[in-house]
């Protein structure tokens, strides 16, 4: 009896103590998971503070944008104001309506009005390039003929021709069919006249600039031809910059603002053109022969040329070591105000097999990416979005924001097609996901989206909750 | 003879444009330094003005307001208002273009072709 007692006794001790150790890795364990708590919510505070601190430089970058359009406006409008009267007594003075002036007065009063002229011409480009850069400037595509364009050119620079003693002649060594490409007129016009205004002010009087058009199945091209003094070799790049000219007397005494072909090669990049400057094909052979005096100057020729697969939005940016030859696969929104974009863009996409939404403005990508995010499956949910940088109304970081701000559209991979490079913006990069920068190459887009959604699909694999999103270095 | 009533707050403008529009056109010009004196010269003005041009941007009234106020007057509503402004961006020129004036021109204008550009915009055949 007392044996089985202490069995008793021993089998309790034991469960006792064995109730002991399992309470005390309970403890452990509860303590453990105490610290675990600890520092999840921790992370997620930090997460928290991270976020605060991105909408924070989105709302400050947006508010920069809007500061310096403001600017710009304001500046462009103020300096108009005393041009106005400067132009305007100058004008009336020296047109002699109000009674003659000596012939000494006279000069000086040209002097006061060809540099107010070159003023306002320069303020003019200076908007004008800064419009076309931000992306602002609107595209309107449409089946032109370079040819009638040329023509268009060549007629209103007729006066200033005959001024300068310039005989332009038009040739066309392309079939008629051959000529058309898909351009914005306004702005291939902008680009010949100011082309062949070059090639009058820089040709020495009674000689001829003679405009060429060629195409062939891969491009169609135009050139400008001048018997003017030529430009160096280590210059024929650097004209294209801003404020660029091969003699610095250049803009006082030709009267140019010294933006002109960094426009021109804005809007012909915009149109996935290539614009460049040359010496006279002849003149090297020419000046072996020691025959300068017979050709006289060397002159220029000023080529554009566009690739028949370019479309515009296309550039000459080098395309990306990636696989694009993969089918792509999932709903992409599109979002630009510029329908010819958007067209273009959706063209390209559903070529590689995705399925494409537009949307013009933020106000719609974000109702569509909601009303797509409430959907219930098998419908498909958003899979990216292309978002325009500058749209009216509301803006692209804003619309970036408010998508990121929304836990239904928080997780959609948003890659921003914007004129301006990510290391100009380097605050917004980690905001999306994806850029590619404007004018676009077809390839690069592709890739750039492929890499986006394989980034998106391999971190829902990893944590369903845990969405992060993979800077794109560039 | 054409009278134009010019609105603009700053004199310079306002002395240059009508000598430009005297000069070269002969026409009468009046004055105006703000939009609430724009509305009242207009208004006392007989036989009314043929056209008002009005600058966009003034202190205390803005061109678009005093054209809207125009609108409201039955004995202004019906004279054409040119804007004469100096904010040449395309998003200004759609708000302007709106706002249903008869035309938009822009500074800093030629002092030889304004008249010629007014008669251009109403169809004035001088």
């Amino acid at each position: 009896m007392s044996f089985s007692l202490y069995i008793f006794i021993g089998l309790f001790l034991l469960c006792i103590c064995l109730l002991g150790v399992l309470a005390l890795r309970l403890a452990r364990k509860i303590r453990q998971q105490q610290r675990d708590l600890g520092g999840l919510s921790e992370s997620l505070q930090r997460s928290r503070e991270d976020a605060a601190e991105q909408k924070n430089r989105l709302a400050e970058r947006s508010d920069l944008d809007r500061a310096k359009d403001e600017f710009i406006s304001t500046v462009s409008h103020e300096l108009r104001t005393p041009l106005t009267s400067i132009r305007g007594a100058l004008g009336l003075l020296s047109s002699g309506l109000l009674g003659n002036v000596d012939t000494r007065a006279q000069n000086l009063l040209r002097i006061a009005s060809t540099n107010t002229e070159r003023l306002i011409r320069l303020i003019n480009d200076i908007l004008d390039l800064e419009r076309m850069e931000s992306g602002r400037a609107p595209v309107n595509v449409r089946r032109c003929s370079l040819y009638d364009l040329a023509r268009e050119a060549v007629d209103s620079m007729s006066a200033l021709a005959e001024a300068a003693q310039i005989r332009i002649e038009l040739n066309s060594y392309a079939a008629h069919d051959s000529i058309y490409f898909n351009a914005d007129p306004d702005r291939i016009l902008q680009v010949l006249t100011n082309l062949l205004s070059n090639a009058i002010k820089f040709s020495p009087p009674v000689s001829t600039v003679s405009v060429q058009i060629e195409a062939n199945a891969e491009a169609l091209s135009l050139k400008v031809v001048d018997r003017g003094r030529g430009i160096p070799a280590d210059k024929l790049e650097s004209i294209f910059d801003r404020f660029q000219q091969v003699e610095s007397s250049d803009s006082s005494k030709k009267g140019g603002t010294g933006l002109g072909l960094a426009i021109c090669r804005s809007i012909i990049h915009q149109h996935g053109g290539v614009i460049w400057a040359q010496p006279n094909q002849g003149w090297a052979q020419a000046n072996q022969n020691e025959a300068m005096t017979k050709h006289g100057n060397p002159g220029t020729t000023f080529c554009v040329q566009f690739s028949r697969n370019a479309r515009v939005g296309d550039s000459i940016l080098p395309v990306a070591a990636t696989d694009v030859t993969e089918r792509g696969e999932g709903l992409i929104l599109v979002c630009d105000d510029d329908p010819g974009i958007r067209t273009v863009v959706s063209e390209q996409l559903s070529r590689h097999g995705y399925d494409v939404i537009e949307a013009g403005s933020g106000e719609e990508v974000i109702a569509l990416a909601r009303e797509q995010a409430m959907r219930d499956a098998p419908s498909p949910a958003i899979s990216a979005i292309l978002l325009d940088h500058y749209l009216p109304g509301l803006s692209g970081w804003e619309t970036l924001r408010q998508l990121k701000n929304s836990p239904t559209t928080a997780a959609i991979p948003v890659i921003v097609l914007s004129v301006s490079s990510p290391s100009e913006r380097p605050l917004l990069v980690g905001e999306a996901q994806g850029w590619v920068q404007k004018p676009y190459n077809e390839d690069l887009l592709l890739a750039e989206l492929g890499r986006v959604l394989k980034a998106r699909a391999k971190a829902v694999k990893i944590s369903k909750h845990d969405f992060r999103t993979s800077r794109l270095t560039v | 003879m054409r009278r134009i009533l010019i609105i603009d707050d700053e004199e310079d403008i306002r002395e240059v444009a009508a000598l430009s529009l005297e000069a070269t056109a002969g026409w009468e010009v009046a004055t105006a330094c703000n939009g609430a004196d724009g509305l009242r010269a207009a208004a006392n003005s007989r036989p009314f003005p043929d056209a008002i041009l009005m600058d966009v941007m003034m202190p205390d009234m803005d061109g678009p307001t005093t054209f809207r106020l125009m609108q409201q007057n039955p004995d202004l509503a019906g004279i054409p208002v040119l804007l004469l402004t100096a904010k040449v961006q395309g998003v200004d020129q759609r708000r302007f273009a709106g706002l249903g004036v008869t035309a938009v021109l822009f500074k800093p204008f030629n002092p030889l072709t304004l008249a010629e550009q007014i008669c251009e915009k109403l169809g004035w055949k001088e």
